[in-house]
């Protein structure tokens, strides 16, 4: 099993990066640039995919939250928990990549636009989730509490973006339906790219997160 | 439990917004300027402009039109509803500018709008030091996330083994 | 379904009993609000050209801090005491423990508004007739209760009683604080009803979807 178990991690490891490379030649070299908006233009196939992964991982935290309150095995809250701080991760990416692509685009780093304000939303949501963890008084009670605002976090996330962009809308639309073939091509590979490196980090922590709980466990021994 | 889901399920599907918006009377107009960069020398004349609008992230429709002698254009009979968010774009050269949103204000029906244009030039692009940083900043943090899982998962394999040794010294 | 009004409206009453004998929370919750306003109105050197574009943002802010104050206080209380062992020692479900909750603290919230709305017309100039008002602020309440008293339990049951619920609380009512501000800013500038609706839609959508959520995931919060 342990065998079988390292296995597949190197083999989606070698994937991992074979891919990274692929799109890396294929973001930097292979991609025309886009005339509108120049060269920075590129920080696109990076910021789109980030965003896809901390979508996902929100997304995973909600499916395993309501399986935790509903089965009540740790496993799925150890999952939840992990998925969580990657998501906060990778949106924290997102909130400083945008800025950047913003600033030379519309001359501000920040705009109270819907997809921008809707991300910083989540980020605060889920910074809160990671908190409740810490201010309960047991593992299990504070599981319970984090697994509820997974939730309802995950939940308010379309009423946030549909108030937000009634109230701001200054961000031209979405324009992936008319992107070119090649620049498709690499969004695409580059959000596969993105995605198998979320595994990888979710297979990290999850395993770290069970580390944690067997030294609480043997700590619980050696004090009987 | 199971009855509550079931209401659950009745008032989700009964609430979804009715955002069937009222059509506001086609009696809009937008009017355009075109001007060059840097130093507005250059021929602005029968330029094609396309006119897009959206509702929410929709494409609704666009047409096209060319602008006059002095870089002028203009198009009219647009729905005025606040729902509505139209963008003008210029095609000069081989590139194509884009105006900021506009959308009508109630009451409002003429709009105007000024394009700049210029001459691309791939070799004058100079924001590549953004795209380094925000290409750096990427790594930086997920090397740095990679860490100190790493970091982490060393001390607790540490804290693992002594509290084995101790626990088979105890027995 | 009498039976389940019934054990609902006696929680409530037991609640509004215990608040009338005492005027702890109505009492100081009300001093606040007011000298929120007053702060406010230093702020902001409210002459008569920016009293339209400040007024429903100081309301709001108003209205969402005094909520906070008021929500931590509705299970901090019963935990101090150990009647949350009693309450759920009683023979009912936990959503009927969540209904209960929920109505004494919007009631509370709307006696506590009925009295701060005046002063903050009077305050701000604005004329003292706006029955449209009412109806955004009751929903804008509602927002704010049905999900105040879920994070409200949460929060008594964590270690940082006071920090924790704001931290949680307002990533969730971003989006009735957006739409509430909204509506109440085309109401004090006369906006018609039809610019009201889609504000409006937004309120009674997360009202109603936060209501359901709510009540469904109220018993792992207060479960031990």
């Amino acid at each position: 099993m342990k065998i079988r178990g390292s296995l597949r991690n190197n083999t989606l490891l070698g994937l991992g990066f074979a891919l990274m490379m692929i799109s890396l030649y294929l973001m930097f070299i292979y991609v025309p640039t886009e005339k509108g908006m120049g060269i920075i233009q590129r920080i696109f196939y990076f910021h789109v995919p980030l965003a896809w992964v901390a979508f996902l991982a929100f997304f995973v935290v909600f499916i395993t939250s309501i399986l935790y309150l509903w089965k009540r095995d740790t496993k799925w809250d150890t999952l939840a928990h992990a998925s969580a701080e990657i998501g906060v991760v990778f949106t924290t990416l997102v909130l400083i990549t945008g800025p950047i692509w913003a600033r030379p685009e519309w001359g501000s780093w920040w705009t109270w636009d819907a997809r921008l304000t809707s991300s910083l939303i989540l980020w605060l949501t889920y910074i809160a989730y990671l908190l409740v963890r810490s201010f309960a008084e047991e593992e299990e009670k504070g599981a319970r509490f984090a697994a509820v605002i997974g939730i309802v976090g995950f939940i308010n996330v379309p009423i946030v973006y549909l108030s937000v962009n009634l109230w701001r809308t200054q961000h031209p639309p979405e324009l992936v339906s008319d992107l070119e073939g090649s620049m498709l091509l690499t969004l695409l590979v580059s959000i596969t790219t993105f995605t198998i490196l979320y595994c990888l980090l979710i297979m990290r922590n999850v395993s770290l997160k069970s580390g944690i709980a067997e030294v609480k466990r043997l700590r619980g021994l050696l004090e009987e | 439990m199971k009855r509550s889901i079931v209401v659950f399920v009745v008032i989700l599907i009964l609430c979804i917004p009715s955002a069937v918006a009222a059509q506001g009377s086609p009696e809009g107009q937008i009017e355009g300027q075109v001007k060059i960069e840097p130093n507005g020398e250059g021929d602005v004349s029968d330029l094609e402009a396309t006119i897009t609008w959206f509702i929410g992230a929709k494409i609704e429709t666009s047409y096209g039109t060319r602008t006059n002698d002095d870089g002028t254009f203009s198009f009219s009979n647009l729905p005025t509803d606040p729902d509505y968010t139209y963008f003008v774009s210029v095609h000069y050269g081989d590139s194509e500018f884009h105006s900021s949103p506009i959308t009508f204000e109630s009451g409002e029906n003429i709009k105007s709008v000024e394009i700049t244009v210029f001459p691309f030039d791939s070799g004058e692009d100079d924001n590549l030091e953004y795209l380094f940083a925000a290409f750096a900043i990427v790594w930086v943090v997920i090397f740095g996330y990679v860490l100190f899982l790493q970091q982490r998962q060393k001390r607790l394999r540490h804290d693992i083994e002594t509290l084995k040794t101790l626990i088979k010294e105890n027995d | 379904m009498i039976n389940y009004l019934g054990k609902v409206m006696t929680i409530f009453f037991k609640d509004l009993l215990s608040e009338f004998r005492t005027k702890a929370v109505a009492s100081s919750v009300l001093l606040f609000a007011i000298l929120v306003i007053i702060i406010f109105n230093f702020a902001f050197e409210s002459d008569s050209d920016t009293i339209g574009l400040v007024a429903p943002g100081v309301l709001w802010v108003t209205f969402t801090f005094a909520g906070v104050l008021s929500m931590n206080r509705t299970f901090v209380v019963e935990k101090e005491k150990g009647c949350l062992e009693g309450l759920m020692l009683c023979p009912v479900s936990r959503d009927v423990l969540y209904w209960g909750k929920m109505i004494s603290s919007l009631v509370l919230m709307l006696i506590i508004e009925a009295v701060v709305f005046p002063i903050f017309l009077i305050l701000f100039d604005l004329p003292l007739w706006m029955p449209r008002l009412a109806i955004v602020a009751l929903l804008g309440t509602l927002g704010f209760a049905s999900v105040g008293t879920l994070f409200s339990a949460l929060a008594a049951n964590t270690k940082a009683r006071d920090m924790a619920l704001p931290i949680i609380f307002f990533p969730v009512v971003v989006p009735v604080i957006i739409a509430a501000v909204k509506a109440t800013d085309l109401i004090l500038n006369s906006g018609t009803w039809h610019e009201m609706s889609s504000w409006l839609e937004i309120l009674i959508a997360f009202d109603v979807i936060f209501l359901v959520v709510s009540a469904l995931v109220f018993e792992f919060v207060i479960e031990e």
